[in-house]
C-alpha cells in the first residue's frame, strides 16, 4: 500500500509540473490560434519552418498528452469499478497519447525541414 | 490487504452548486482540450498530406462551423487553464474558504470569456 501511495503522489506531482509548464506554451498558442486556422497551404508551411515554433508546439504536445495521460487516470479512478476496464481504458489513453504527439512531431519536423 | 481508493460521490444526488459545477466543467473542458489538439494534430498531418488535402481544412475552417468550434475550443483551454490555476492555488493550500472558492470561481469564469475575447478579437 505504501508503494501504491507513492505512485500516486508521484503521479499527482507530475501531472502539476506539466500544468504549469503548459501554462505558457498553451498562452503562446491561443495567441497564435487565429493566425494558424487562416493560414493558407504555404503560409503554414512557412510557420513550421520556424524551428523555434515546432518547439514550442512539440512541448505542448508532449506536456498536454502526459498531462491528460495521468488526469484520465485519475477520472477512471473515479468512475470505472470494474478493474479490467479500467485497465483497459488506461491502456488505450496510453496508446493514444503516445501516438498523436508522436505522429504530431514527426510530421512537423519533415515539414520543417 | 488490497488497497481499494474510494469511488467518487455520484453526481446526480447533489444540488447544483456554482463549486460543482465548476468543477464538472474543468473535467468536460479536458476532454473537449483533447479534442481540439486532435483536431491541430489533424491540422498538421492534412499539411503533411500536401496542398491538395490542406485544402479541404481551409475550405472547413472559413466555415461557420469551423469559426464556432475554434472559438469553443479556444473558451475550453481559457477556462481549463485559468481554473487550473486555482486548482494550484487549492494543491499550495490557498483559497479554501467557501466565500474566497465562490469569488475566484467567478473571476475564472470571467476572465475565461475575456480570454476568448482577447484571442479572436485582438
Amino acid at each position: 500500500m505504501g508503494n501504491l501511495m507513492n505512485r500516486v503522489v508521484t503521479k499527482w506531482l507530475m501531472q502539476r509540473i506539466a500544468a504549469v509548464l503548459l501554462l505558457p506554451l498553451l498562452i503562446w498558442f491561443l495567441f497564435n490560434l487565429d493566425n494558424l486556422t487562416t493560414y493558407s497551404y504555404s503560409e503554414a508551411v512557412m510557420f513550421l519552418s520556424n524551428k523555434m515554433n515546432i518547439l514550442f508546439l512539440s512541448l505542448m504536445f508532449i506536456f498536454s498528452f502526459f498531462h491528460m495521460k495521468i488526469g484520465m487516470g485519475e477520472i477512471f479512478e473515479d468512475y470505472i469499478h470494474d478493474e479490467k476496464i479500467k485497465k483497459a481504458a488506461n491502456f488505450i489513453i496510453l496508446l493514444i497519447s503516445l501516438a498523436i504527439p508522436l505522429a504530431a512531431i514527426t510530421a512537423m519536423i519533415i515539414l520543417g525541414i | 490487504m488490497k488497497f481499494e481508493s474510494p469511488l467518487s460521490p455520484h453526481l446526480q444526488v447533489y444540488k447544483w452548486q456554482l463549486s460543482s459545477l465548476l468543477s464538472i466543467t474543468h473535467r468536460l473542458t479536458s476532454i473537449f482540450n483533447f479534442l481540439g489538439l486532435s483536431l491541430f494534430a489533424l491540422w498538421i498531418f492534412m499539411l503533411f498530406m500536401g496542398d491538395a488535402v490542406f485544402n479541404y481544412f481551409e475550405i472547413f475552417a472559413a466555415t461557420f462551423v469551423g469559426r464556432f468550434i475554434f472559438i469553443g475550443i479556444t473558451w475550453s483551454f481559457s477556462y481549463h487553464l485559468l481554473n487550473g490555476i486555482r486548482h494550484l492555488f487549492w494543491d499550495m493550500g490557498y483559497g479554501y474558504e467557501l466565500k474566497v472558492a465562490n469569488i475566484s470561481g467567478i473571476i475564472v469564469l470571467c476572465l475565461s470569456f475575456l480570454l476568448t475575447l482577447m484571442v479572436w478579437a485582438i
